[in-house]
């Protein structure tokens, strides 16, 4: 038993530094992971690596307001004097929290309907579910998404309730596949004739078959809904005023362009290099699974 | 004649989804807290008259009753009375729709028109500093929301370089030409009113650009992959083979069934633009149907907010179905019946 466990810990550790290997193989995933670990550090220990903390909250300094990039200030102030490098590490609390909050209330979901449906493929379980699903297909997501939050009052956990009531369908739609052609496969096939129920077999026997596609499918995600939620904070429907937030800030700051060019372009940039790492990040997962389906 | 059987069930089902849709959107916006006609007549008015509004818009009568007469008026083309801009929503669809719709198509020509040929480039010299170069150029445009370059677009182009103009859809001065299509541009082609056709593409240029950007980088993509995938097949190995000119192997060989996968990508790309352009109209004035449809939501104008996502609905499932129609007339082996699409 010992032996046998040091064995199967020992082909675990080869599988994670031939994964490792892989990955590291193309600068991009490297470039990526690297820019994921600052945004998540700097998010974490905002408070201690940004040099004025008391700007992420309501705190106005007319005396400092506007001031362009400058030593004391590298990214500027806005218009009420608050550090802009400042509130952006804070708001990548905001941006990250909004992300997981979306896939942590999507996922479940998706995952659980199209577990059902590919395993009950064929029959009205399947039709009925996927008939729902292709309801929520039919428009864009984030038209259903904006409907949504605008008879909800804006707010960060609104904009992930709406953005995670649209999300779902494509894990849904991941799942279905999958799940529909591991169906007639001899190990499930094997479980029917075992007399295993049906929780058992979509649980415990299909779904841990799914586990990298799904994961690496949310790690592609995470860039998409810091994406898409920057757009709804944009408008003024996700987290509101004071709580710093890159979609708020590019939208202020773009009513004062071209003088006051700092308060719109800094954050803008910080929302691209974010979503950019987690989208190199997603990318090295996905060649290093081998995934073909994202 | 499968092909047929296939359309027709593929119509089946999204008129099916449409109804499911309407009855999705007519929910959401009858849980609207608040009184929508309040809001719209103000705190003074006298309740008679607010009375009198709940009474033309059935809002006193039961859901069910009032989702009867809503789809009953939407199936005419009725959306009932806008209470945000007092006017038939119906109306003002009609006067925002065309100027999203030519902002739209241009973005398509510009996905489709540097998009292919990026992608073709990329998959043809794959592993090369072009390949490389395309790589970065995609990852930066997927990972840019388009309003991030709208603004930093709006910033550079026109008020550091005044290259182009900052907002709106023509020029003050320039004379529109007469209304047909509502498109200002295709209204000038056909009138001959150049200047007007030329003005309004100046300014649908950057608009058209930010909106472009990300879709330009899936449409790169995946011309680069379905090349790469062709570029292994045994047939054109058996082309090199029989020395034919790389050249021509390209151009006539490769290229068609290359382009299915993209193809299937543009059309939808065309319906999405017109239902998420919206945070670029705002940016740029563009007074569009996008930005028409956030006001109105922004605003809890029910009725304007139904028929705006009803209208992207049919738009998106329209596209759906001419991308199917354009990818069996592209593939051979679904035309003719013999193979199915997975």
């Amino acid at each position: 038993m010992r032996v046998y466990n040091l064995r199967w810990q020992q082909r675990r550790s080869e599988k994670i530094k031939q994964g490792w290997y892989k990955f590291s193989g193309n600068p991009f995933s490297v470039v990526g992971l690297c820019v994921v670990v600052v945004i998540i550090f700097t998010a974490a220990f905002a408070p201690y690596v940004t040099p004025y903390p008391k700007h992420a909250g309501p705190y106005v300094n007319f005396r400092d307001a506007r001031q362009p990039p400058s030593l004391k200030h590298l990214l500027g102030t806005d218009l009420f004097g608050r550090d802009v490098l400042t509130r952006i590490a804070f708001a990548f609390r905001y941006s990250l929290l909004l992300a997981v909050t979306i896939i942590v209330l999507s996922v479940p979901v998706g995952v659980g309907i199209g577990l059902l449906a590919g395993y009950f493929h064929g029959t009205w379980i399947d039709r009925i579910l996927m008939r729902i699903t292709d309801i929520f297909l039919a428009v864009p997501s984030l038209v259903l998404a904006l409907a949504v939050t605008c008879i909800l009052t804006p707010s960060l956990f609104n904009a992930a309730m709406a953005l995670s009531m649209v999300w779902w369908t494509w894990y849904t739609r991941l799942v279905y596949g999958i799940a529909s052609s591991y169906r007639n496969e001899f190990f499930i096939r094997s479980a029917e004739v075992l007399g295993e129920r049906w929780p058992h077999i979509v649980f415990r026997e299909i779904l841990p078959n799914c586990v990298s596609t799904i994961f690496t499918k949310m790690s592609l995600d995470m860039g998409m809904a810091i994406l898409v939620g920057s757009a709804l904070s944009f408008l003024g429907l996700g987290a509101q005023a004071p709580t710093p937030d890159l979609g708020t800030m590019v939208a202020d700051g773009s009513k004062y362009l071209p003088d006051l060019w700092w308060i719109a372009v800094f954050p803008a940039f910080a929302i691209m290099i974010t979503v950019l790492g987690f989208n190199l990040l997603g990318d090295g997962l996905r060649d290093m699974f081998a995934i073909e389906e994202l | 004649m499968s092909m047929f059987v296939f359309l027709g069930k593929r119509i089946a089902l999204s008129i099916f989804a449409l109804f499911g849709l309407s009855l999705l959107i007519f929910l959401i916006a009858r849980v609207l807290p608040g009184d929508p006609v309040r809001m719209a007549v103000g705190p003074r008015a006298p309740e008679w008259v607010a009375e009198n509004i709940r009474e033309q818009m059935h809002l006193d009568k039961p859901v069910l009753v009032q989702y009867y007469y809503w789809v009953r008026g939407a199936l005419r083309g009725d959306f009932g009375y806008s209470l945000y801009s007092r006017r038939a929503v119906s109306t003002d669809l009609k006067n925002f729709l065309p100027a999203t719709g030519e902002l739209a198509i241009f973005t398509s020509l510009i996905i489709a028109g540097i998009g292919i040929p990026l992608g073709v480039l990329a998959g043809r010299y794959s592993n090369s500093w072009i390949d490389n170069l395309v790589r970065i150029f995609c990852y930066i445009s997927a990972s840019t929301p388009s309003f991030v370059f709208a603004t930093l677009f709006l910033l550079l182009f026109s008020y550091v370089l005044h290259w182009f103009p900052i907002v709106g859809r023509i020029s003050l001065g320039v004379p529109r030409p007469p209304v047909v299509t509502g498109m200002i541009t295709l209204d000038g082609l056909i009138s001959g009113n150049f200047t007007a056709f030329w003005n309004t593409l100046w300014h649908m240029v950057l608009p058209a650009v930010s909106l472009a950007l990300p879709g330009m980088a899936q449409v790169a993509r995946i011309t680069r992959s379905s090349i790469q995938d062709n570029l292994g097949k045994d047939y054109i190995a058996f082309e090199r083979g029989f020395g034919i000119p790389d050249r021509l192997i390209m151009s006539k060989f490769l290229l068609k069934p290359s382009l299915i996968p993209p193809v299937s990508i543009l059309g939808l790309e065309m319906a999405v633009t017109i239902g998420i352009a919206f945070l670029v109209e705002l940016i740029f004035n563009w007074p569009g149907f996008s930005r028409y449809g956030i006001n109105a939501m922004l605003q809890k104008d029910l009725n304007a907010m139904s028929a705006v996502v009803m209208v992207i609905g049919v738009i998106f499932v329209i596209a759906n179905i001419f991308v199917d129609v354009a990818i069996a007339f592209l593939d051979p082996k679904i035309r003719l019946g013999a193979g199915r699409r997975a």
